[in-house]
């Protein structure tokens, strides 16, 4: 028996143990039969064995160089590295999908064992998880099967796309596929919850961190393909509003606004709806977003892989719309708000306007990717729309949203008073006035660039100066200065792992205003010996080498780079040429950075070894944008991270007593 | 007793709201350190853009040029991102055009008028592709305005109606509602970090 053959054996197998998970859960919640919810729930687990082991499968066929396997053949060869191979698996449709239902069915298990407790609900959250798992099921076995075999097996494979034949994107497309696929939790969370009719605020409780941990992973996709992007794609940038891009960024900007907005139906009760409506929104565009890719309907950068799953897709998501609205209709008498706001001027009403500038940059994204179809369907006129149309409508609405970053975390719940605000935002409003007035003196002198880092000031400033004080009460009470910082993050982590991820943020967007505003480029043909220059940086071109290795060709261009008559580097951008793919050559891009400055420079051609055409880029900055980002991972990592039992409620109350005031206020009255 | 600090506090809020609150804003020298500030600011900016209107490089031109248009073979990239040859090309030809007197909008044409309006990175703003803009910012507004509309309803709502009074404090309450509400008032204690207002001055007067 061949890998191949296994693999089709536990597909088929996983199949029909999903089925059983689906049906045994659904009737045991419904008939109150304990033993059957059980059952569902073991049938779950076993589904998650059979699709590792259909995974196992494939990885096995690609090591083994089986190429009697279509899909192996069609992205594999003989000549490629062993870790190739293995990102071979999702290469192509039906290793994305294996992959997809694979991870669904782990983190599935997952819910299952940690969540043993929560019973009426989690029978309602395997009846959702498994109907997922079986529509991508459905596909994997009768649609796009992975391990379909050919009689005659070619001697060797077709090779891997060269654009995936790149370190980053050994991480990016997992992780990105797996982002999609971990926003199914919470949105089981709030099927159960709206099919049991318990609407209170307990599922939100549990999916609190699956859905920071989905915020996390999708963060560091998004993250990630920015910096493929930037290193492979060699236009001196990594955000190109492209619509694989946006597709991948909606979900994200909905779940940042659902994360604020459970906040505030966790405290006051408040809000339901409008959270239903972002957790099934953020689904839904995952799976918009799993389909753009694979569809190719829409043109992209990043689309590599074309097929015809488009039409199953969007039946899926059609269904999935329209069950979980149905059902959204049906609880709606149920979601009475359970207490009524106070004042705009608190924290739930900045979440408020924060959920209104998220959802108005998701809507205009979402609009701009779209819109070329609805033009083609409606008009018969092809078009695209471009970066200005996001960069006018989503640029002031991320600047509104960096100040409501600073602003909200501050305000008090119900009612903010005015002497708090000017307490707490005076230091850091004076802060964000003064570099607004320093700026333009410095050489920044467009509006925009100008109001985006004066906000940035504040933003950052009011973070620390509240962290300042944070420790500053603390060290009054006799607490070194960073045990007190410390202290700070272990007590209250939500919180203050929240401003890390706003810190991160701020910095990511100084990066993005400084690559944005203040990139130069230059671009020229150059013979041996002659020089560009751009702006202080004088490349000079010194010839060009050719290596073959591996059956892999790479070209590179040499150039010294000089800067005030001073020969500071040399620099190699360059191009592989993979065997099989002679007219799809991966371009090398040499990056470099000097104070933040990246010299990017990119091998636009060549004529033999006679001269070489160049375009250059500096890009200011640039690093603060995977800084801020790495910022956000480890803030979202330190909110995620399981809170200690607090021992101290178990401490008696005379040694409670002995603590500082501010520290004991806690315990003390439930002590 | 923690319901009864808490309408304490409460009190204490109130009182403050009355006698001070926004009224008292105007009254600090520091307001008046502030109107400097921004009038420097004003000052500032304005000079800035009025230098800043200065002839633009003609690489800057043709990167502007450039980043209007679709370059015509690839998946979604601008004349001025692609690394193609064909757009290289087509960079070359803006800058020449451009150097030999032409205007943007006279470059922008000539393409228009060879590949059509597919060529541009965005369509223009008229018509039915004035939806792209008009949709999102439609959207933004509605919500703007449902946020505004809300906002009223609680201005509107006497304070007094949703305040804890000297009568909640002195209810008799079950244990078991003490209990819930001592500790629904510790948890947003905790999470102001006993540096809002309320909690700080409460624990103050009770130390």
């Amino acid at each position: 028996m061949r890998f191949t053959d296994l693999g089709a054996i536990v597909l088929a197998l996983a199949l029909v143990f999903t089925l059983f998970a689906l049906g045994a859960s659904a009737l045991g919640a419904t008939l109150r039969r304990p033993a059957l919810v059980a059952s569902g729930r073991r049938a779950a687990l076993v589904v998650a064995g059979f699709l590792l082991i259909a995974s196992g499968s494939l990885i096995a066929s690609f090591l083994t160089h089986d190429f009697g396997a279509v899909y192996v053949a069609q992205h594999s060869s003989l000549a490629m590295p062993w870790y190739y191979s293995l990102s071979a698996f999702y290469g192509g449709q039906e290793g994305s999908l294996l992959y997809w239902a694979t991870m669904l069915s782990i983190f599935s298990s997952i819910a299952v064992l940690l969540h043993r407790r929560a019973e009426p609900l989690m029978a309602w959250v395997v009846v959702t998880l498994m109907s997922i798992e079986t529509f991508f099921l459905v596909m994997l076995n009768f649609v796009t099967p992975p391990f379909t075999r050919i009689t005659i097996p070619p001697l060797d494979g077709a090779g891997l796309n060269p654009i995936l034949q790149d370190p980053g994107m050994l991480i990016h497309p997992p992780m990105l596929l797996m982002g999609y696929m971990s926003w199914s939790l919470p949105f089981a969370f709030a099927m159960a919850a709206m099919i049991s009719g318990r609407l209170d605020a307990g599922w939100l409780r549990s999916i609190r961190r699956w859905t920071l941990a989905a915020w996390m992973i999708q963060s560091c996709g998004l993250l990630l393909g920015m910096w493929w992007a930037y290193h492979v794609l060699g236009w001196g940038g990594y955000w190109g509003w492209d619509p694989v891009e946006n597709a991948a960024l909606l979900p994200w900007l909905t779940a940042t606004a659902f994360l604020h907005s459970t906040m505030v139906q966790e405290r006051r009760g408040t809000l339901k709806v409008w959270n239903l409506t972002l957790i099934i929104a953020t689904f839904a565009l995952s799976i918009f977003g799993t389909f753009e890719v694979r569809s190719g309907i829409i043109s992209s950068v990043h689309s590599f892989a074309y097929s015809s799953v488009g039409p199953f897709f969007l039946g899926f998501l059609v269904v999935v719309l329209a069950i979980s609205f149905g059902l959204f209709f049906y609880r709606l008498p149920q979601l009475k708000p359970e207490a009524e706001f106070d004042s705009v001027i608190s924290r739930e009403g900045s979440f408020l306007i924060n959920n209104l500038l998220l959802a108005g940059v998701a809507f205009a994204t979402f609009w701009g990717t779209i819109f070329p179809i609805i033009s083609a369907d409606l008009r018969g006129q092809t078009m695209t729309v471009g970066t200005a149309f996001y960069q006018q409508v989503n640029g002031p609405l991320f600047i509104a949203l960096i100040f409501m970053m600073g602003v909200g975390p501050l305000l008090a719940w119900r009612r903010a008073s005015a002497s708090s605000l000017l307490r707490l935002f005076r230091w850091p409003a004076l802060a964000a006035v003064v570099s607004a007035i320093a700026l333009p003196l410095l050489g920044v002198t467009g509006f925009w660039a100008d109001l985006a880092l004066a906000v940035c000031v504040f933003t950052g400033v009011t973070i620390l100066y509240d962290t300042w004080r944070g420790m500053r009460v603390r060290h009054g009470h006799g607490e070194s200065y960073p045990t007190a910082l410390a202290m700070l993050f272990n007590r209250h982590r939500q919180r203050y792992g929240g401003y890390v991820v706003h810190l991160g943020l701020v910095v990511l967007a100084v990066g993005i205003i400084g690559s944005q505003f203040f990139q130069t480029q230059g671009e020229g043909q150059l013979k041996v010996g002659q020089t560009l220059i751009v702006s202080g940086y004088s490349l000079t071109y010194l010839g060009i080498t050719d290596v073959t290795n591996n059956g892999v060709e790479t070209i590179q261009t040499h150039f010294n780079v000089s800067q005030n008559g001073h020969v500071i580097e040399q620099v190699a951008p360059g191009e592989r040429i993979f065997p099989g793919f002679e007219n799809q050559p991966a371009s090398i891009v040499a990056i470099s950075t000097h104070q933040l400055k990246d010299l990017y420079v990119f091998l636009a051609g060549y004529d033999g070894s006679t001269s070489a055409t160049i375009r250059v880029f500096i890009n200011p900055l640039v690093s603060l944008v995977w800084a801020g980002g790495l910022l956000m991972v480890v803030g979202g990592v330190l909110c995620w991270w399981p809170e200690r039992r607090r021992a101290a409620r178990l401490v008696p109350a005379r040694v409670v007593a002995a603590q500082p005031a501010l520290v004991a206020a806690g315990e003390e009255a439930t002590s | 007793m923690s319901a009864s600090r808490a309408a304490d506090a409460t009190n204490a809020a109130r009182a403050t709201r009355a006698t001070g609150g926004w009224r008292s804003l105007l009254r600090r020298p520091s307001l008046l350190v502030a109107l400097g500030l921004l009038l420097t600011l004003g000052a500032v900016w304005g000079v800035t853009l009025y230098h800043a209107n200065q002839p633009k490089t003609l690489d800057q031109r043709t990167q502007e040029v450039a980043s209007q248009l679709q370059c015509p073979i690839c998946h979604g990239e601008s004349v001025a991102d692609s690394p193609s040859g064909l757009a290289s090309e087509m960079r070359a030809l803006i800058r020449q055009k451009l150097s030999q007197g032409e205007s943007e909008q006279q470059v922008i044409q000539y393409f228009e008028s060879r590949y059509g309006d597919a060529i541009l990175e965005s369509p223009p703003p008229q018509g039915f592709t004035l939806l792209i803009w008009v949709a999102p910012l439609l959207m933004l507004a509605l919500g703007a305005y449902v946020v505004f509309v809300l906002g009223r309803e609680w201005g509107a709502r006497p304070a007094v109606a949703t305040a804890p009074t000297e009568e909640d404090a002195a209810l008799d309450l079950s244990d078991e509602e003490r209990q819930r509400l001592r500790e629904t008032l510790l948890r947003e204690m905790e999470a102001d970090e006993g540096l809002s207002y309320g909690a700080l001055d409460l624990r103050k007067g009770n130390a």
